[in-house]
């Protein structure tokens, strides 16, 4: 049931109809324009391809029923389940890296973190790991701070 | 374009700040199309919000540059380790690693050089030919007719959905719903803006791209990472066999004349159509060649015509993708509708306009093409041998500078945080798009296209008083509807041609 196709065709088919009936519960985006030829109006477009999206998906899942688990997307073995750890990390510290920035708003100081601790969880070594971490943070800051004039602590 | 706009536009190109940036960019590429993994697209989303710091014509140079060299270095991983650096260079493993296997390294590296050059620089020709042309017909163009054309363009999307259709065409449609976000073109309505004022001018298309084609991409390698194949690729890269002459002999040459002009045109004539790119383009010409060669047994093998006619396929794509992408604003391939976005920035739009109010700037970057296979084929032949040290970087090195460039990329567009996050969001789906084996080509192009397509519609039935009759009473409407419905109708008409055939 949960392999292959069903699970983004069911999750297309909730975006594409949620989108649809989003719009057609909004006042401001009208299927037909208020002028009298009847034109499309603001919510023509979202409303038809909300549902053409969400037909779509459940055609998607149907043919996701259908395989019988002869496709899987997500079929993990031991070296992909650790491939997997590794990126959940990657969103993570990314993830963090953008809270810290916006909090300290000091991305020059951020940038080392970030690009230690990736170099970290891909399994490069410390001295190597140092020493890329502070050779690109340079290269950022006089490329792009110094260089361009970025304003990244916005 | 007169005489006088060619000639100015050649001074600003010889500049000395144009030719160091065109030659920075043709480095850049260089090391991206060598490194598998990292395609010219990505290279090309990177890039673009740091050229907006430079002068256009520095920044453009750069590009050209950049994507120019990328897809001919594609060649030089597929030679010399067997893996397609870009996926235009797909067929040339075929025949280039073998030709190394047999000791002719610096050959397949050779012929990789000079017939990516002679496949640039003749479809660049044919872009300096027929753009003004085919731009001159577009003025006759009304909304319908650019409705229609943004309609043939996202029929593309079919065609390039690698024979999976119905995901295709959910992404494609889920690209266009997402270009509807922010301000309606004809009545001004806030859409889907959530109360953010960012969002009032639409999702940004670069910061899409970015996080798409780079983070998305970094993560999809590290999910589909095996340590046993990069082993394996790593001893292949240790086996360092002897690489040899370099240029081809005279009859080698002329014996690759006619086969590898043929592959150009093809190649210029696949890279026209929105949304086929260098990999299409490489793999036709490569059939063809092998249907039409004096040794057709030859063809993956290790047969030089084969590798010729592949380089020269795949770098001929350009000139044909920026044919469409300056005169009708349709994108050839990905790289093409980033540069869309880039011409925007810089308050162009494809088109007419193009050869009219910018028609300076429009032939400089023609002469900028020409020029970046001339400085590509200079810096390739004189580096061919010791590219293959380009090679030897390691890809977690490669995933930390992308993810943190990417970052530093969408954020310099517009000095804004929120592009960060779009570009992250992105990044997201990207990656599962790549692991639930949905095409990304039709998102980018539905994105690309989808304003195009709704502004000009509405505006046509708006000026018809709601009359959908407009859309086939014009002649080039009516032609390029006809050829929309034959392009949806393909598959299944392929698909009873191919039972009628295993029937007889």
């Amino acid at each position: 049931m949960h392999k292959g196709d069903t699970i983004p065709g069911l999750l297309t088919a909730i975006f594409g109809f949620a989108v649809a009936l989003y719009t057609l519960s909004e006042d401001t985006m009208k299927f037909r324009a208020q002028s009298s030829d009847g034109v499309p109006g603001a919510g023509f477009f979202p409303v038809l391809l909300g549902f053409v999206v969400g037909i779509l998906g459940v055609a998607l899942m149907i043919r996701g029923l259908s395989q019988r688990g002869s496709v899987q997307y997500f079929k993990l073995d031991e070296e992909l389940k650790k491939n997997l750890k590794i990126l959940v990390l990657a969103v993570i510290g990314i993830l963090v890296f953008f809270v810290l920035w916006q909090t300290t708003k000091q991305f020059i100081f951020c940038v080392p973190v970030l690009c230690f601790f990736l170099n970290f969880i891909f399994g490069r070594n410390l001295k190597y790991n140092l020493i890329y971490t502070v050779v690109f943070t340079v290269f950022l800051y006089a490329a792009f701070v110094v260089g361009f004039k970025v304003q990244f602590n916005m | 374009m007169t005489a006088e706009v060619w000639m100015g536009a050649l001074q600003l190109c010889l500049q000395p700040s144009v030719i160091f940036f065109l030659a920075v960019g043709v480095i850049i590429g260089t090391a991206i199309g060598a490194l598998p993994g990292l395609s010219a697209t990505m290279g090309i989303a990177i890039m673009t919000p740091i050229t907006f710091w430079f002068d256009p014509a520095d920044g453009f140079a750069m590009l050209m540059g950049l994507w120019n060299a990328a897809i001919f270095a594609g060649g030089i991983s597929a030679i010399l380790v067997n893996t397609p650096g870009t996926p235009a260079s797909i067929t040339q493993s075929f025949d280039g690693y073998s030709l190394y296997r047999q000791g002719k390294g610096g050959l397949a590296l050779g012929i990789n050089v000079i017939y990516s050059f002679i496949g640039g620089f003749f479809s660049t020709i044919c872009l300096i030919l027929f753009s003004t042309p085919i731009a001159k017909f577009t003025i006759s163009f009304n909304a319908p007719e650019y409705c229609m054309l943004a309609l043939f363009g996202l029929s593309m999307m079919v065609a390039v959905s690698g024979g999976n259709v119905l995901k295709g065409l959910i992404l494609g449609a889920a690209g266009i719903l997402l270009s509807c976000v922010g301000l309606d073109p004809i009545l001004s309505v806030k859409r889907f803006t959530f109360g953010q004022t960012a969002l009032l001018g639409g999702i940004s298309f670069i910061p899409v791209m970015i996080g798409m084609f780079g983070i998305g991409e970094v993560l999809y390698q590290i999910y589909t990472h095996r340590k046993e194949e990069q082993e394996k690729e790593l001893e292949a890269r240790k086996v360092n066999l002897a690489l040899g002459r370099v240029l081809p002999t005279a009859q080698q040459a002329k014996e690759l004349v006619v086969p590898t002009m043929i592959a150009a045109v093809e190649g210029t004539v696949i890279g026209a159509i929105p949304a086929a790119g260098g990999d299409i383009a490489a793999i036709i010409a490569w059939g063809n060649g092998k249907k039409m060669s004096k040794h057709p047994e030859e063809y993956g093998k290790g047969s030089i015509e084969g590798l010729a006619v592949s380089s020269t396929a795949n770098n001929s794509v350009i000139g044909g993708a920026m044919t469409t992408m300056m005169t009708l604003g349709i994108p050839g391939d990905a790289v093409t509708a980033i540069l869309i976005g880039s011409l925007t920035m810089y308050g162009m739009q494809p088109g007419i306009k193009m050869f009219t109010e910018n028609a300076s700037f429009t032939a400089q970057i023609m002469i900028l093409m020409l020029l970046a296979n001339v400085v590509f084929l200079i810096f390739g032949l004189a580096t061919a041998k010791i590219s293959a040290k380009v090679l030897n970087v390691s890809q977690p090195t490669v995933w930390t500078a992308v993810s943190i460039l990417c970052v530093v990329g969408s954020f310099a567009l517009n000095n804004r945080f929120f592009d960060v996050g779009i570009m992250f969001i992105a990044a997201l789906l990207g990656f599962f798009f790549k692991v639930c084996d949905f095409p990304t080509g039709p998102f980018v192009l539905g994105l690309l296209l989808g304003s195009m397509l709704e502004s000009n519609m509405r505006r046509a039935l708006v000026m018809s008083h709601g009359s959908w009759m407009t859309f086939v009473t014009r002649p080039v409407s009516c032609v390029l509807f006809i050829a929309i419905i034959l392009t949806f109708c393909w598959p299944l008409l392929k698909k009873i041609l191919d039972r009628r055939k295993a029937q007889k």
